[in-house]
């Protein structure tokens, strides 16, 4: 390589019109014969045209273990390996890079980027909200003729799939997750909305979660107040009602009216009814017991 | 974002047709709009809270809750995905119960390539997809052949004037399937609908009979109040059935009456939808949850008696103390704030 670099003429003080001549003296203290530059030069278009080859350097096909395919990319981009190894897919979670991509490199981008290999493991509810939502069902339906060898990125896709919003720009942590802060949430949506709406959209949303929470609040305070926990009922009715505000979250962050609505706030409310009602039916039970034992 | 009136000013027939489907009344898109903030608990409960609502209902005051942006196309409206935003969830399964059917499982095998550019009309289709039966020939007045009403309350299904839709549902059914099949199916459907009503009808008894005998713990005047109706609070009474406006009764009601809610509401309405687009196993699981509820309401009832007349016996009666039902953190800021 540095031999290469010799024979190339010094920026500056030996222009290339002047050696072409032959008057000025190559670098490295050679004068070559009109053949030599001949042939030089011919070397040199050969080297440009063989370029783009090697930039492109034909991948071997795979297959490739989890620590090859670690191996190589960390070299290649140790950010990328960094995001994975510090986000919720890292090593102990058990999902590698075989999970999305499968072994071979072939259509491995492609094939990540897709709905179907996000919802093989995040199936029920949480599939469902998505693929029910506007965004969801129009990715579904543009999927033949979306372009999916493109990039995370703005103005690829018309809607986002889960990739889009979750491993945006090709960032393998989470850019959906609650520690990114609001910023990176608003900056990923606003590729394609307004930002008053998306500010309408996260203002909507806030103060629906913040209701959930209030309802949430409430069913605990009062089977705190419950003198016992009725055979396991009101457990269950706890979780219940952890399990529904965890569903008014998702359909907020997914845009589903169905399970911000009626698995969500309505779902809250019948838990509270039937805390409500399982501790006035006990204080009445009770009441009787006492009368009894008088 | 374009107004229905700006996209009228070209397709000036599918936005008529639009606006005509207010005459065929409830449910309606057209009319979804003021279906929702008229609701009782619309008005009655925080505005963050049924914001949510509005992403559906908003459907008459736009057209591209069905032509998404920025396509606005009608070849995606076609199919059966520009509905199932909307078209979901507990009390209308309609995307469960469709793809469950015959019709809906070839539309998922083999949708994807069909011509969605072709119209809604005879021989365009292999299968009927939700546009091609309630939107048949692109006609935009989807309640126009409403017969049975979402299933919410029951209908007579002979009148004159649903025989007329009768004939008009057994039309387009035999676009693919012979005449006499189509009728079958309705008869069925009817029956389906018979059988559900008696389950209903059974355990709204129940209820009533609970509320003359005021065994209803708390009674409607110890509840937490929908603010905004000054009816209720002159005139306290629990509501129970559709003609008493138990749609929106489903947050302030003792536990009995939210069974009955969603018996009603979830478990009837999910057989309905079964039944209607050809979905057995639906009916049967709908039916099935509607037998547990009223086995679970009859069994309530009787424990609630029983209770009230122990305590008779023994000449306690025990008050809930009023904080249990009118207090909490969600409970005062809906009274503060809604």
């Amino acid at each position: 390589m540095r031999t290469a670099i010799a024979w190339f003429p010094r920026p500056g003080s030996e222009s290339i019109r002047s050696m072409m001549d032959g008057k000025e003296r190559w670098a490295g203290g050679l004068t070559p014969t009109p053949e030599a530059r001949t042939a030089f030069y011919i070397l040199c278009m050969l080297c440009l045209a063989a370029l783009p080859t090697l930039a492109n350097e034909p991948l071997p096909p795979g297959p490739f273990t989890e620590t090859e395919c670690i191996t190589c990319h960390t070299e290649r981009d140790p950010n990328l390996i960094r995001q994975w190894r510090e986000g919720s897919h890292s090593v102990t979670s058990g999902v590698g890079c075989h999970s999305c991509h499968g072994k071979n490199h072939k259509e491995s981008a492609i094939k990540a980027r897709k709905d179907q290999i996000c919802t093989g493991c995040h199936e029920g509810a949480v599939s469902h909200i998505y693929s029910t939502s506007k965004h969801g069902i129009i990715t579904r339906l543009e999927e033949a003729r979306q372009d999916w060898r493109q990039p995370l990125q703005r103005g690829n896709y018309r809607t986002p799939g889960c990739s889009y919003c979750h491993l945006h720009n090709g960032d393998h942590g989470n850019t959906m997750a609650p520690d990114r802060g609001p910023e990176t949430r608003q900056w990923i949506c606003a590729g394609c909305h307004s930002p008053r709406y998306i500010r309408e959209q996260f203002g909507n949303g806030k103060r629906q979660l913040e209701i959930a929470d209030l309802k949430l609040k409430e069913g605990e305070s009062l089977i705190a107040s419950a003198v016992d926990d009725q055979a396991g009922a009101l457990s269950k009715l706890r979780k219940s009602l952890n399990h529904h505000r965890h569903n008014v979250l998702l359909g907020i962050g997914h845009q589903s009216p169905d399970y911000q609505w009626w698995h969500g706030q309505p779902a809250l409310d019948g838990d509270l009814i039937r805390i409500r009602d399982r501790i006035l039916q006990s204080s009445r039970r009770k009441s009787l017991a006492d009368n009894l034992e008088e | 974002m374009p107004t229905p009136d700006v996209c009228g000013n070209c397709h000036a027939k599918q936005h008529d047709e639009f606006r005509d489907e207010a005459r065929y009344g409830f449910p309606s898109h057209v009319l979804a709009m003021e279906r929702a903030v008229d609701a009782k608990h619309f008005v009655d409960k925080p505005k963050a809270e049924v914001q949510s609502c509005v992403q559906c209902h908003s459907v008459a005051t736009k057209c591209d809750s069905c032509h998404s942006r920025h396509r606005f196309d009608a070849a995606e409206a076609r199919r059966p995905e520009a509905c199932i935003t909307c078209h979901s969830g507990p009390p209308h399964p309609d995307d469960e119960t469709y793809l469950a059917s015959a019709h809906g499982k070839l539309y998922l095998a083999e949708g994807d390539s069909w011509d969605w550019s072709k119209p809604l009309t005879k021989g365009n289709y292999k299968a009927p997809t939700c546009a091609y039966c309630h939107m048949d020939n692109g006609r935009h007045q989807v309640a126009e052949k409403s017969l049975w009403k979402f299933g919410l309350r029951e209908i007579n299904p002979h009148t004159s004037k649903n025989q007329v839709l009768r004939k008009k549902w057994v039309k387009l059914c035999s676009d693919c399937h012979e005449e006499e099949k189509a009728s079958q199916w309705l008869t069925e459907l009817d029956q389906e609908r018979k059988q559900a009503w008696q389950k209903l009808y059974a355990a709204e008894a129940i209820l009533k009979n609970l509320r003359s005998e005021k065994l209803l713990q708390p009674p409607a005047g110890e509840r937490p109040p929908y603010p905004m109706d000054w009816l209720d609070t002159l005139w306290p009474r629990e509501r129970i059935g559709f003609f008493e406006g138990q749609a929106s009764v489903f947050y302030n009601v003792s536990a009995i009456e939210r069974d009955y809610f969603e018996m009603w509401y979830f478990d009837n309405l999910g057989a309905y939808k079964s039944a209607a687009h050809g979905n057995p196993a639906g009916v049967e699981a709908g039916h099935r949850k509607m037998t547990a509820s009223l086995d679970r309401i009859e069994t309530q009832a009787n424990e609630l008696r029983e209770l009230s007349q122990a305590e008779k016996k023994a000449e306690i009666t025990t008050k809930p103390s009023a904080d249990l039902w009118m207090k909490g953190a969600y409970t005062d800021y809906n009274r503060e704030h809604n």
